[in-house]
């Protein structure tokens, strides 16, 4: 092997080294403590520590609220980003108007505060303070992440291969079934990017869950960053640590499967 | 038809608008207003004393505002830096276990803040008992994550890539080194992305919150996005103001890059 290969080295050099030492190591260096007894005390423990947080009342509530959210936020938010960047896109409807949508996700958090514990306080009760809590949540996550998504799939829209459309509409096609059979699937890439996307946005959440209710929030929203947060706090590292693994084990798994979803469709897409 | 599909994107154009337009028709309420209980959406009589009051006897206001500007600043200068040198590297250069490193990073990218937490503290710990350079409690606790973060890597690596290699193979049989090929052909080509960058890495960073609450002990050290907080409860009669001259800087940067911002991510997303 010539040094001229390891070149590159010298480029990421400087990167590499503030990446290891502040994320990958951290990573890495997290492990011992969620195998020790605690964070004062490395006794090898196994994986106790796991098993404690699995049956533990907190951590399942937070992992309950979090699946919610994520399943029910997701599947909305992909829906309407869609619909919508589809009306644009057909109608051609003035720039202004996508402006607008996607102008909240320049919005800090705090601005905007005010304003959303006004509304959520309007009627007899207050939302976020009701058992429906989560509907509250999810409509900051859409307000605040539709125009990512809906810039996505503009983009994706704007780039379909208008000869593939006329073709299925001189073969007869309706509308619905246009959408169905070229539009849809053509936009499949779109979508894998939307959800990803998606995913690391809805983490963005917390701030403004934050900022409204602190760290104990009404039950009905309390959410794994605020378990590990408040881990944090009461200094039960050991807890913290095995938390966050479980969760980047989450992460991990649901970006392979974007992933390999992605790849059989590029394949497939290939084949025909 | 298209008349009613209009007139649906402007009802969800006008939902979304609704917060930032509360928020300015607040800032100019008169105080007794304010404290009216429910949504109030006009001012009943036009006055700008909220920004009066906050710019001449809410000082400290500005010291928060210094804050924000200085964590953001520091994070995007440094970011950008980092990020065109390393992703050039990562899109045209090769080099063993490239592409190994290169995932790492991405996987990385994908978690949230909290899962690096405690390591994160003990080696800001561990660095301040032997280089005696605090970190914990003072800015270098946001700025270096910040700084070393993946995002800009990947962004800017995903615009590099698309720049064609014959113009790169050309320069080389010029005669032109990296360095050369860096500097005159690569960093001319991807400043639309830089400028995406910089508009991303400030949004991103203005509303900073969990990194700010859990490294920073000394109040004063607070960026506005946190401490615009402790003036909802305590100075509710300029929280208004106070929110608008904040998010005004971030309007005014994504209206500039929004353009960008559309041409490429949603390109980058469809390679």
């Amino acid at each position: 092997m010539k040094i001229k290969n390891f070149k590159g080295y010298f480029f990421i050099m400087p990167s590499l080294i503030g990446f290891s030492m502040l994320y990958v190591i951290p990573f890495l260096l997290g492990l011992r403590y969620s195998v020790s007894r605690s964070g004062f005390d490395d006794t090898f423990v196994g994986f106790t520590n796991y098993r404690n947080i699995i049956n533990s009342l907190s951590f399942r509530l937070a992992l309950k609220n979090n699946l919610i959210f994520l399943f029910a936020g997701l599947t909305i938010i992909i829906v309407l980003s869609f619909v919508l960047a589809l009306i644009i896109h057909e109608i051609n409807a003035p720039k202004i108007l996508k402006l607008c949508i996607v102008l909240p996700i320049a919005i800090p958090s705090a601005t905007v505060a005010g304003y959303f514990r006004e509304v959520f306080a309007t009627g007899a009760n207050n939302l976020m303070d009701s058992e429906f809590a989560m509907i509250g949540v999810i409509l900051i996550f859409l307000w605040r992440s539709t125009g990512y998504n809906l810039i996505i799939y503009l983009a994706a829209l704007s780039q379909l291969d208008k000869s593939v459309i006329e073709a299925s509409e001189i073969d007869g096609a309706n509308y619905l079934e246009k959408l169905r059979h070229v539009i849809i699937p053509l936009v499949t890439p779109a979508t894998f990017f939307v959800s990803i996307i998606s995913i690391i946005n809805s983490f963005k959440i917390y701030k403004d869950l934050y900022i409204l209710q602190g760290n104990y929030p009404n039950p009905k929203i309390y959410m794994l960053q605020h378990y590990m947060n408040n881990k944090f706090r009461d200094l039960e590292y050991e807890k913290l640590t095995s938390a966050a693994y479980l969760f980047a084990i989450f992460i991990f798994i649901i970006a392979l499967m974007f992933y390999y979803m992605d790849r059989r469709y590029i394949k497939k897409i290939g084949e025909n | 038809m298209k008349r009613i599909l209009l007139c649906l994107v402007g009802i969800v154009a006008a939902i979304f608008l609704i917060p930032v337009i509360n928020t300015i028709t607040n800032s100019f309420m008169a105080t007794e207003q304010l404290y009216t209980s429910g949504l109030q959406f006009l001012p009943q009589r036009f006055n700008i004393q909220q920004y009066y009051i906050l710019t001449v006897f809410k000082g400290e206001y500005f010291k928060f505002f210094l804050n924000s500007i200085k964590l953001t600043g520091f994070i995007i200068v440094g970011q950008v830096i980092i990020g065109v040198i390393t992703a050039f590297a990562f899109a045209k250069m090769k080099f063993p276990g490239r592409d190994w490193i290169f995932a790492i990073y991405i996987l990385v990218a994908l978690l949230p803040f909290q899962v690096t937490l405690v390591p994160n503290t003990i080696i800001f710990n561990a660095l301040e008992r032997t280089l005696s350079f605090r970190i914990i409690d003072t800015h270098w606790s946001i700025i270096l994550p910040g700084v070393f973060s993946s995002f800009g890597i990947f962004l800017l690596k995903q615009f590099i890539t698309n720049i064609p290699n014959e113009l790169i193979e050309a320069a080389r049989i010029d005669g032109a080194g990296d360095m050369r090929i860096f500097f005159r052909i690569v960093l001319p080509m991807v400043t639309p992305a830089v400028f995406i960058l910089v508009m991303l890495t400030f949004i991103d960073y203005w509303n900073v919150v969990e990194q700010a609450f859990i490294f920073l002990d000394t109040p004063g050290r607070f960026p506005l996005s946190v401490f615009l907080e402790d003036i909802y409860y305590e100075d509710f009669e300029v929280f208004y103001s106070g929110a608008v001259l904040y998010f005004i800087p971030a309007i005014i940067i994504f209206l500039k890059g929004e353009k960008y911002l559309t041409e490429s991510i949603g390109l980058g997303g469809l390679k």
